[in-house]
């Protein structure tokens, strides 16, 4: 998946573990096919190759859960939460280090807009040639999820996911104590911001400094704004605690997006735990 | 006399140098992974009292004190 | 009719976002149960502000710190220094960008301290007590309000008085730390402090009336992130002193005459600290390892070793045992008496002598609720036979002590 993952677990066996390992692996191997953006023979591949055209693509339950989540999050978040802006993504190619001019921002904005997907379960058309489906913000977090609950399946009870700061809690310490989970100012490596206490459920975070690149002293993150095509000046970071990562994540993201007073208004109304840090 | 002072910026220049460059290879700690530097006993001073009462005594009765930051007041202890 | 804008307008109608509507979508997955709300960590102060939030502490502490009698041949009283201290912290947040931290302290003094050394025939040396029992109070405010705490940069003023009934001292400073890098803070800043003496028996003891000195400190310092359990700082501080910088308590024997203590009135000092944090979740503990070089062109060199182990034992012990080792060299106008007429300057000040000190620290706290209880005792002991000097009779006034205190913290939000 592109990132450091860490599985903890407590058992009391060594083939419990063993176990526990090798079933994660396996799933996130299947998702990361499955989904990833870097794939040729990935879905996303798969529904972006019939992209204007009159063919539709049958999309598997699984898949088809995770865009009606994208369709509800995008409605919920006034439509700023876009998982069809994988022509953006790709534009904005962060390792490149170079800013695409104007034209090409709106060029590439007229290929995204989930608004114009048509999506008829089990059916799926992309009516615009060269749109793409990203779902980077929605996989890893849905795969921590996975893998959690994999592990209970398993039989292991006390544990936690970490998909490179995407995180979701199998169960909590033997000691039933909450696992502690620090939050640090994105620059300021010294100090603790804050620390959130996870028993359950899932925490993640949305930032912009974990894929970032710095040009003429500008910081631009990985998070790009569906209105203007151009990444996101808000938060430092933004982490959500809620009953499952895939739910955090997406709020953390909707948080972002939505900028300093609104998000954290937004994440207010919603009711759940977060920590959002700006950088002055 | 006068002269180690600045040996010892110099040398304590170099130190801190040779560790940032040292330092470029180390593993970027992201902010999800720093928990254990938010422990109460991480902290450059944990117990802020304690601290400043150990930097009085051994400041009253030591030929050297100091400790960085902004100092506190002297006294005319003996 | 394709609509051209990337965002549909029909979605931004405002309307309150469901997380009732946002569990059952990802239930649908089947991913964890949508039916336990994040309620748990919702009742977690640090989780469930929108900003970090942080509490308000207040702490105390009353110690006793009692230095040992004196040791070796002695003139007056042996009984040394007894301090009983009170210690009064807040520290609270004032509006949402700063936050402010008082600090109080009352100390009161009792007891005899060393005066001059003479020489004895056998080559060793007899200590000189003070006469009169002395008797003092020492007050001290200090307050220092950081803005933005929560900010990669922060700038930190502080001011603090302190008054005795002999001496007065004024002092202060402003500190910044900035993040240059995703693992680096710099920090810097500068302390300015104005001292004034009037010693109270000055016209019969001949002492000088009033003086004053101001000292002028710089420093710096860089700290790092090494990995996700240690950091490690490195900090460099230069003290320029200026003014009467003698004791005026203190006498010299020079070939059989008593005089004051006379020391140069500019005195330059600097200092390299480092200071290592690292972490061991596995023991539930966390070691400290600190280190300091000073010297100063009196040529008094001194390092500090400082050792600390933070054990916590369950959710509501925590022990903490700390070993120090210090050593200085001696400044180069001490002697404990002079034979012949030094330079111009001179001193018998056990504090500019060449020793070493060993101190052991035991510190338990304990936890309850948003209390926490903490008892701590120390022992000092300060020789020149631990140092680079040789025998007791090189600096008889050396201080050994043993300290007790005791203490409660409370925080709340």
């Amino acid at each position: 998946m592109g990132c450091p993952c860490a599985l903890h677990i407590e058992c009391t066996g060594v083939d419990e573990a063993d176990a526990a390992m090798a079933l994660s692996q396996v799933e996130l191997q299947r998702l990361d096919r499955k989904y990833s953006h870097y794939r040729d023979d990935s879905i996303v591949a798969d529904i972006a190759a019939r992209a204007g055209s009159t063919e539709w693509t049958t999309i598997d339950a699984e898949t088809a859960g995770l865009l009606d989540f994208a369709e509800l999050m995008h409605a919920q978040s006034e439509g700023l939460f876009d998982i069809s802006s994988g022509a953006l993504t790709r534009l904005w190619d962060l390792q490149g280090g170079i800013i695409p001019d104007k034209s090409a921002i709106q060029q590439a904005l007229a290929m995204c807009g989930w608004h114009r997907i048509e999506w008829a379960r089990p059916r799926l058309r992309l009516p615009v040639p060269g749109m793409r489906l990203d779902l980077g913000g929605i996989v890893k977090e849905y795969a921590a999820d996975r893998v959690a609950q994999l592990c209970r399946d398993a039989g292991i009870r006390h544990g936690m996911v970490d998909l490179g700061g995407d995180l979701a809690v199998i169960g909590a310490h033997a000691d039933a104590s909450p696992w502690r989970i620090g939050i640090r100012l994105p620059d300021d490596p010294e100090r603790p911001a804050a620390h959130i206490d996870l028993a359950e459920g899932g925490l993640a975070t949305s930032g912009d400094y974990a894929r970032c690149m710095i040009v003429d002293g500008r910081r631009y993150g990985h998070i790009i704004d569906p209105r203007t095509g151009m990444p996101v000046d808000s938060f430092a970071s933004v982490s959500v605690s809620a009953a499952n990562c895939l739910v955090a994540g997406a709020a953390a993201t909707t948080a972002m997006l939505l900028g300093k007073d609104a998000g954290s208004q937004w994440l207010d109304e919603l009711g759940l735990p977060h920590v959002c840090l700006s950088r002055d | 006399m006068g002269i180690r002072p600045r040996w010892i910026a110099l040398l304590a220049v170099g130190l801190v140098g040779t560790l940032i460059s040292g330092c470029t290879s180390l593993p970027t700690v992201q902010p999800w992974e720093r928990g254990q530097l938010a422990r109460w006993d991480m902290q450059w001073e944990p117990d802020p009292l304690e601290a400043a009462m150990a930097e009085q005594i051994f400041f009253s009765k030591e030929g050297t004190a100091g400790k960085l930051g902004a100092a506190g007041g002297g006294c005319g202890c003996n | 009719m394709r609509d051209d804008r990337s965002v549909d307008p029909s979605a931004r109608q405002a309307r309150a976002p469901s997380l009732r509507l946002m569990l059952g979508a990802a239930a649908a997955l089947g991913i964890a149960d949508a039916g336990i709300a994040a309620e748990s960590s919702a009742q977690d102060p640090a989780s469930a502000s929108a900003s970090p939030s942080r509490e308000t502490r207040l702490r105390y502490r009353y110690s006793e710190y009692d230095e040992d009698a004196v040791e070796g041949r002695i003139i007056g009283s042996a009984e040394r220094y007894f301090v009983r201290a009170h210690q009064f912290q807040l520290e609270r947040d004032v509006g949402a960008q700063a936050r402010l931290n008082l600090n109080a302290t009352q100390e009161i003094m009792s007891g005899s301290s060393p005066w001059y050394v003479l020489p004895a025939s056998n080559g060793e040396s007899i200590q000189v007590m003070s006469g009169a029992t002395i008797r003092d109070t020492r007050r001290e405010l200090v307050a220092s309000l950081v803005n933005d705490p929560d900010a990669p940069s922060r700038h930190t003023w502080s001011a603090s008085m302190s008054t005795e009934d002999d001496y007065r001292s004024i002092a202060a400073g402003y500190e910044r730390a900035q993040a240059i890098g995703p693992q680096l803070t710099l920090g810097y800043g500068f302390s300015y402090s104005d001292d004034r003496i009037d010693p109270s028996d000055a016209i019969e003891n001949g002492r000088i009336e009033h003086a004053d000195k101001q000292s002028r400190s710089l420093f710096t310092s860089l700290s790092w992130v090494l990995s996700r359990s240690s950091v490690l700082q490195a900090g460099l501080q230069v003290t320029d002193q200026g003014g009467f910088l003698s004791d005026p308590y203190k006498l010299v024997f020079v070939d059989g005459d008593i005089l004051s203590d006379a020391r140069p009135d500019q005195r330059l000092q600097s200092a390299a600290l480092l200071r290592f944090r690292h972490a061991l979740p596995d023991l539930d503990a966390a070691l400290h390892l600190d280190y300091r070089y000073a010297d100063d062109d009196w040529s008094i060199q001194s390092h500090t070793f400082d050792l600390a182990w933070y054990q916590s034992l369950g959710d509501d012990w925590r022990l903490v045992p700390s070993l120090r080792y210090y050593r200085q060299d001696a400044a180069d106008f001490y002697a404990p008496y002079f034979a012949d007429a030094p330079g111009r300057y001179r001193s018998s000040d056990f504090r500019l002598s060449a020793f070493g000190a060993w101190s052991g620290r035991l510190n338990l706290r304990k936890r309850f609720g948003a209390w926490e209880f903490s008892i701590a005792a120390e022992r000092y002991r300060s020789s020149a036979d631990y140092g680079p000097g040789s025998s007791l009779s090189d600096a008889p006034g050396l201080v050994s002590y043993t300290r007790y205190s005791a203490g409660l913290d409370f925080g709340f939000d």
